[in-house]
């Protein structure tokens, strides 16, 4: 059971789960397509946080790029959803590309400063070009998707656009973590040092892996602005980059899914929470502090937890000392 | 017999921390397909020697070359590629990642641009498998290969240490203290595996145990406060009456045979 937490096929195969089970329990098509939009900015931060050990507060970046790209692409240029996507992933690699290439010159510390920087600049530079952007009122008027002549107006209906493209590209960020390269990247974030004495160009990966987060980050980007119908300016707010953080390390940062289950925890507790205490945001910060000091695996590591438990208590009748023994020495 | 071109050399080669001088015009040759040891004492500058000479420190001045290449501007990764591979005085390992895959990745350090494909999955029957087999069962580990580095014993780290850079296959080796920590039966396999590496590459290395030294070395280089005091056939050194004076009172270990 323990072992089957850590196939790669199963973390897929839990989100095709998340996909179909949302409708179900959720009443608002809303929340479940945020759900699944903050899910994948959440992963692209997690093959930042979790697999390069780069803790990016520019990710709200890449996000609000996202929703203004696709804003601008729709409106001005009239493209189609389908066309403004991929221009989309390039505005979103393009620019983490530049940001990662000049973050990463510093390590630790600095580098958490410089990302920081540069998502406040980026915010301003949106605050300040309000022709493009619309300033304070963001983006208005953007349209939903169409397939054919049908336009996804209602809820449900774009939650099944939005799923679609949410397990596309959760494939794809997968492939990319079983990847050579992405096994290099854990050995970067392992240890930096010995990665580059055996020959690799340690820059480099940490730019590419800059790109790709920042791509997907801006499709998510693009289709919270459509929607919601808006490119808001809080989409590139600090106050982003600093959700899609909580999120991603609420889930835990051992796989991908572990993020898609923080992005869900957290907007699942927000919605309930509000509805009672608009001051949730209170109780949210506790639990911060509890997964900080004591199940810094997240979400995900309460799950292994509980299937090891599982594993180590058979029946009762089977019960024998000895085989939690062995259970306990045959663990990897 | 002519004297082939160095394997590896270094001319006028010097280092600086702020005001302190770590190394001061160091000339060094080391025979290609030769066992050369370097002692001294601590901060005689022997690892920043080799932090310079795999480039991850930039010498002030001087110039390295590898086989007749210029390498004094090339940068640390780069010199992998061209033949260089060092492994660590103190043990720098990919901890959470399997034995196995530590060293199937110091392997693919050698065509690292390959790795960076984010499509392309790593194959079973791939070369870089096939290096890290190969390595698992020369050193003793293939009983671990499964086991994330950081759990190994310190005898089997250090192995895996030198393992390394063993993967990339090199045509010279730098080990820094290759023996450090370790238990005496331990220390023989080291040594023999030191030795044998001596047969097709060219081996320098960092070492305190005088008795490897001697017996193992073809050449030993003798450094003190980031210079070289003497160099030589291993009994020539042992018998300099400047290296006795100098150094053998407090710092050698070991017997001298």
């Amino acid at each position: 059971m323990t072992r089957l937490l850590e196939r790669p096929l199963v973390h897929f195969a839990l989100a095709v789960v998340t996909v179909l089970v949302l409708p179900l329990v959720l009443r608002s098509g809303t929340l479940a397509s945020e759900i699944l939009i903050f899910g994948l900015a959440a992963a692209a931060c997690n093959l930042l946080l979790g697999y390069t050990g780069l803790l990016s507060f520019g990710q709200g970046i890449f996000f609000g790029l996202g929703s203004y790209a696709a804003g601008l692409l729709l409106l001005r240029a009239d493209l189609p959803a389908a066309a403004m996507l991929p221009l989309v992933a390039l505005v979103g690699a393009g620019t983490a590309t530049a940001v990662g290439w000049l973050s990463i010159r510093r390590q630790g510390v600095y580098f958490v400063m410089l990302t920081l920087a540069f998502s406040q600049l980026f915010y301003f530079l949106a605050y300040t070009s309000s022709d493009l952007t619309g300033g304070d009122n963001g983006l208005l008027n953007i349209p939903r998707p169409r397939i054919g002549e049908r336009v996804l107006g209602g809820p449900w209906a774009y939650y099944a656009y939005v799923a679609v493209l949410f397990l596309v590209l959760f494939a794809l960020l997968q492939r990319v973590a079983l990847s050579t390269f992405g096994r290099t990247l854990l050995a970067i974030r392992d240890n930096e040092a010995r990665a580059s004495a055996i020959g690799f160009p340690v820059r480099a990966f940490k730019v590419a892996a800059f790109a790709i987060s920042g791509a997907v980050t801006a499709l998510a980007g693009a289709l919270h602005a459509m929607l919601i119908g808006v490119a808001p300016l809080s989409n590139i707010e600090y106050h982003t980059s600093e959700t899609l953080l909580i999120m991603t390390i609420i889930g835990g940062t051992a796989n991908l899914f572990a993020s898609v289950l923080g992005a869900a925890f957290y907007l699942i507790a927000g919605d309930l929470l509000s509805a009672i205490w608009p001051r949730w945001l209170l109780l949210l910060g506790a639990l911060l502090v509890a997964i900080a000091l004591f199940m810094q695996r997240g979400l995900w590591g309460l799950i292994e937890r509980a299937a090891a438990a599982m594993t180590r208590s058979p029946a009762p009748e089977a019960a024998r000392p000895a085989d939690a023994a062995v259970t306990e020495e045959g663990r990897p | 017999m002519t004297t082939p071109e160095p394997a590896l050399s270094a001319e006028g080669l010097g280092v600086r921390y702020g005001s302190f001088v770590a190394l001061k015009d160091v000339t060094l040759q080391v025979r290609a397909n030769s066992v050369h040891a370097i002692i001294g004492p601590n901060g005689a500058g022997k690892t920043t020697l080799f932090h310079a000479l795999t480039g991850r420190i930039r010498a002030a001045t001087g110039r390295i070359t590898l086989n007749g290449q210029d390498i004094t501007r090339t940068r640390d990764d780069d010199r992998v590629r061209l033949g260089l591979a060092r492994s660590f005085q103190v043990t720098s390992l990919f901890a959470t990642l399997s034995v196995r895959e530590n060293l199937r990745l110091a392997a693919q350090g050698r065509t690292p641009w390959a790795a960076l494909a984010p499509w392309r999955r790593v194959a079973e029957g791939d070369a870089s498998h096939d290096t890290a087999d190969a390595l698992l069962r020369r050193l003793d580990l293939a009983g671990v290969a499964g086991r994330p580095a950081g759990e190994l014993s310190h005898g089997q780290q250090r192995r895996l240490e030198v393992g390394m850079a063993m993967a990339a296959r090199p045509r010279v080796i730098l080990l820094d203290e290759p023996t450090s920590g370790m238990g005496t039966d331990d220390i023989g396999a080291m040594t023999a595996l030191i030795r044998d590496l001596g047969r097709d590459h060219t081996v320098l290395f960092i070492e305190h145990n005088m008795g490897i030294v001697m017996n193992i070395s073809d050449t030993v280089t003798v450094m003190r406060a980031g210079e070289i005091l003497v160099e030589g056939r291993p009994e020539v050194v042992r018998d300099d009456p400047e290296v006795r004076r100098a150094y053998l009172g407090n710092m050698i270990t070991g017997d001298l045979r």
